[in-house]
């Protein structure tokens, strides 16, 4: 393993010599990453197959579909997107040129998460290269499948000195840390969180925190069960809860829980069949450690559906925990598994207070036939993003910034947004010598007279 | 913690929603407005103790730009504030897809004392403008200001939502242990890092605008009188204490020659033949400072002005020729009146030699040739850029301010003030019929559900051809 100074040397020096520079190079640069994922498609389900049992459609679905889809927008954009842009001019400007200039940052190091492992690493990837920057890319060593094939693949599609990947575990990325970097983009949890910004600090390094939280899902008495509670378990279920984004609990009435539970019980029934365990489309936990720590958190809580384990094969059941009490441990911390807690709230203000009592969430949900109730929600909360009826949603809209607020993060990407936080905004005021005159009017020696002007 | 009880005070305020609406941002701005033109005088006079600022300087930077940026948020708050709506793809076409501009919360607001106004008063515009809490720490350094905000900021401002904390090193520690939803710094790079580090601790976001050496690169090809008299001016601006003044000039040797005359005759039409006499130029803020001047002086040859005077902290507009790049001068930032020539012998060199050290806040380039001044741009790097003048590029309040790499992250003015002090959230508010429309997205998988899928979540790119 290669020392991370020369790694990261090399970055350096390749980004110093310019040739990331040229929208021509980016683009030919996105075009080969978009002939990898096309052309290496079944080696990457493979892989994500090994990591989390994810099956192909949904490895399609969760993560290819939407990386090709970010190549395209970025592909047709970059032009517009990297164009200098004009701004208005005051009265002494006013004969300038006055814009804004997107320059590339320089090296970057982007730092993928487990759950998603290769849409992690690819998506900020396709950003930092569209704004013209030396990339290095640490993927998460949980999904070593994943992981190995990026350090593999990626040599074989793009510049080689420009595009590097750095793979091992805490040891490695902390050694990476210690070196320079012009943007840090992190995908993972709060206390690495903390630990990647106190790096950064160091050398004044600014940093996108894609982090997580408890994201709650608020369902209203008025709404259509039916429709909420398919769309609740589609994003709950999905990856097997392992999803940043994913309702982590539901808050709702007392009296329509039960509806709540029969709700998701048949859509599950829909989704997966009678047997969840030899349902091709169910995923597995990622590795033992977390398939205990979810087992710890449904401990003496009351299981409506659900709750079959596996340990061997790291299968654990689409679970339904009811009445969970708001101290209890499963409300602690981020579920990230296939377990679904109901706390019950008897209005919307109970509802808004509980949220608001917490970390600020990565996503809040929101279910209800009433668009007043749903701008209250909107209104007197704050996370990072929402969807209204629906979950996930808003995280596929790449005109949408996705990222966090509070504990749950700091910065944005996607689309546009992936564009601008790996770019410079350089403020540019382009003046001539003509129109001295004007210029007398700040030059001392001042007096009252020019005061009054 | 000395602070708890006052940064819960803040935090009880912030939850209890009053900061949002938007009469209630607009009240606190127009009595900051109010701030401003009542207390004008003391403002001038606080300057002048402090750091003997003329009192046109200080009405242009204290007062006027100021307002400027009040005016500019008073006036376009309503349209920053309201959700903006984004394209949609084919399934979301009757949903709601919108960036909503929400506050943080309680935000710190840090300033430094060359400013000492203008430097926590326009974040302080965005921070309000956003619907956050404030929390201001005006530097000690710049005593008779720090006392006048202390004391009269909280008749303007309601002081449940918005607190001033002065101090020096330990107290800002110690108010840097407690929980912020935004941290906002102006000072040096080492600070930076200490700001950011504790602010690490509570997963704060920031703004650091710091500071550096900006470079200012004169060409053999320019109007050697109009580009002395604007450096001159952007270099002796309250005595040079300024984070985006021209710090030293890269020329060759000829230019250097032709200039000397010129930034004499420029000296002298702005302060007249005795600076130290002139009622429009400055003094140094401190003793510490003043002695850390002092000490440069040795760098090159004094070849304009040089003359100090410690009991008035005075140092005379002061120009040093032949300065090498191992000199004192050139190992820091200066941050007062001394310019520090260093000969090159063309543009390419003064490129590399931009390019080898950290990138600044600003940086200059003079040249009758637009190409020259355009090549300069390209092949550096800064936090913004003037062609043929100084300080000017951030006058303009829809040019963001704010450096890169060494000199700092984020940016503000204007709008971005603004959009630094609130989360940029993203909402879509989905219809709950056209159920069917999702099928596709649900389990169990088929190939037909995949590339119906395909379809509608895609991005095509041009000129290929879609199934639609």
């Amino acid at each position: 393993m290669e020392k991370m100074q020369q790694i990261v040397g090399r970055a350096r020096a390749a980004f110093r010599s310019g040739r990331s520079r040229p929208l021509e190079f980016r683009i030919q640069q996105l075009k080969a990453l978009e002939r990898m994922v096309q052309e290496k498609e079944k080696e990457i389900m493979r892989a994500l197959k090994a990591d989390l049992n994810k099956s192909g459609p949904n490895a399609f679905t969760q993560e290819i579909l939407g990386v090709l889809g970010e190549l395209a927008l970025t592909m047709e954009k970059l032009p517009s997107w990297a164009a200098p842009h004009h701004v208005k001019k005051d009265l002494l400007t006013m004969r300038d040129e006055a814009y804004i200039g997107y320059e590339p940052l320089g090296v970057v190091l982007v730092i993928g998460a487990w759950n998603y492992p290769f849409a992690l690493v690819v998506l900020p990837l396709i950003g930092a290269i569209a704004a013209g920057n030396a990339v290095v890319v640490k993927p998460s060593e949980v999904s070593e499948n994943t992981a190995r094939l990026v350090a593999e693949l990626l040599p074989q599609y793009l510049d080689k000195d420009l595009y590097a990947v750095v793979t091992g575990g805490v040891p490695e990325t902390t050694e990476l840390l210690t070196q320079r970097f012009d943007h840090i983009l992190y995908t993972g949890n709060s206390a690495v969180g903390r630990i990647v910004m106190a790096a950064a600090a160091k050398h004044l390094t600014p940093v996108t925190l894609e982090l997580g939280g408890k994201s709650p899902c608020y369902i209203d008495r008025d709404c259509d069960l039916a429709v909420a509670c398919r769309r609740i378990t589609w994003g709950k279920y999905m990856n097997c809860g392992q999803t940043c984004i994913a309702p982590d609990y539901i808050l709702c009435d007392p009296s329509i829980q039960s509806k709540v539970v029969e709700n998701i019980k048949a859509s599950l029934k829909e989704f997966y069949g009678e047997d969840v365990k030899s349902s091709p489309d169910y995923e597995r936990i990622v590795n033992q450690r977390h398939f205990k720590r979810i087992l710890g958190l449904m401990e003496g809580q009351k299981i409506a559906f659900g709750g079959e384990t596996d340990e061997a094969s790291r299968f654990i059941a689409p679970t339904i925990l009811t009445d969970v009490s708001p101290d209890s441990k499963v409300m602690e911390e981020e579920i990230f598994g296939p377990v679904l807690p109901i706390v019950t709230v008897k209005s919307v203000e109970e509802a808004i207070e509980f949220m608001n009592l917490r970390e600020k969430p990565l996503a809040l949900y929101v279910f209800s036939n009433n668009k007043q109730l749903i701008r209250r929600v909107i209104a007197e909360t704050s996370s990072g993003g929402m969807t209204a009826n629906d979950v996930i949603m808003h995280s596929v809209l790449p005109e949408l910034p996705f990222g966090g607020v509070g504990h749950s993060g700091m910065g944005a990407y996607h689309g546009r947004f992936s564009f601008e936080t790996f770019s410079h905004r350089r403020s540019c005021l382009l003046k001539d010598f003509r129109w001295e005159v004007m210029n007398r009017l700040r030059y001392p020696p001042g007096s009252e007279e020019l005061m009054q002007l | 913690n000395p602070y708890a009880g006052l940064v819960s005070h803040l935090r009880a305020s912030w939850l209890s929603g009053k900061t949002r609406p938007m009469e209630y941002r607009v009240a606190q701005l127009e009595a900051l407005g109010r701030f401003l033109d009542d207390k004008k005088q003391e403002i001038l006079e606080a300057t002048e103790l402090d750091m003997g600022k003329p009192s046109f300087e200080a009405f242009f930077s204290e007062i006027l730009l100021c307002k400027n940026e009040l005016n500019v948020t008073l006036n376009n708050l309503c349209s920053w504030m309201k959700d903006e709506h984004v394209d949609k793809n084919l399934v979301m076409q009757l949903d709601s897809a919108f960036i909503r501009k929400d506050p943080y919360g309680v935000v710190l607001i840090i300033a430094p004392w060359n400013y000492p106004i203008h430097l926590f008063l326009v974040p302080l515009i965005g921070a309000i403008a956003a619907g956050n809490c404030a929390i201001i720490k005006p530097s000690e350094i710049s005593k008779n200001t720090e006392r006048l905000i202390a004391e009269t900021l909280s008749c303007y401002l309601d002081s449940d939502c918005f607190a001033v904390v002065t101090g020096g090193v330990p107290e800002t520690t110690r108010l840097l242990e407690n929980k912020f939803d935004y941290i906002f710094f102006t000072g040096t790079p080492p600070v930076g890092r200490i700001v950011m580090t504790a602010a690490a601790k509570h997963l704060t976001p920031v703004t650091l605008e710091l500071g550096g050496k900006n470079p200012c690169y004169v060409s053999d090809t320019c109007d050697v009188t109009n580009v002395a008299r604007r450096v001159a001016w952007g270099r002796f601006f309250n005595a040079g204490q300024t984070c985006i003044a021209p710090d030293y000039l890269l020329c060759t040797l000829e230019m250097q020659e032709k200039l000397m005359p010129a930034l004499r005759e420029a000296i002298t039409e702005f302060f007249g033949p005795n600076p130290r006499e002139s009622p429009d130029f400055g003094r140094i803020v401190s003793d510490k400072q003043f002695q850390r001047l002092r000490a440069l002086l040795g760098s090159g040859r004094v070849a304009i002005g040089g003359q100090t005077d410690e009991a008035e902290r005075y140092i005379a507009p002061t120009v040093l020729a032949d300065v090498l790049p191992s000199d004192p001068a050139m190992q820091e930032e200066v941050f007062g009146p001394i310019l520090p020539i260093v000969v090159i012998a063309n543009m390419d060199e003064a490129i590399d030699f931009i390019n080898a050290r950290p990138r600044p806040l600003a940086l200059y380039a003079f040249s009758c040739d637009s190409k020259i001044v355009n090549q300069v741009l390209e092949r550096t790097s800064s936090g913004g850029f003037c062609g043929n003048d100084t300080l000017m590029h951030v006058t303009l309040t829809s040019l963001p301010f704010g450096g890169v790499g060494n000199s700092g992250l984020g940016k503000y003015h204007g709008k971005f003030t603004f959009d630094t002090f609130s989360v940029h959230r993203g909402c879509l508010h989905r219809n709950m019929g056209l159920e069917t429309l999702n099928t596709p997205r649900y389990p169990p998988y088929t190939q037909q559900k995949l590339g119906l899928l395909t379809t509608t979540f895609e991005v095509k790119r041009r000129g290929t051809c879609t199934l639609l």
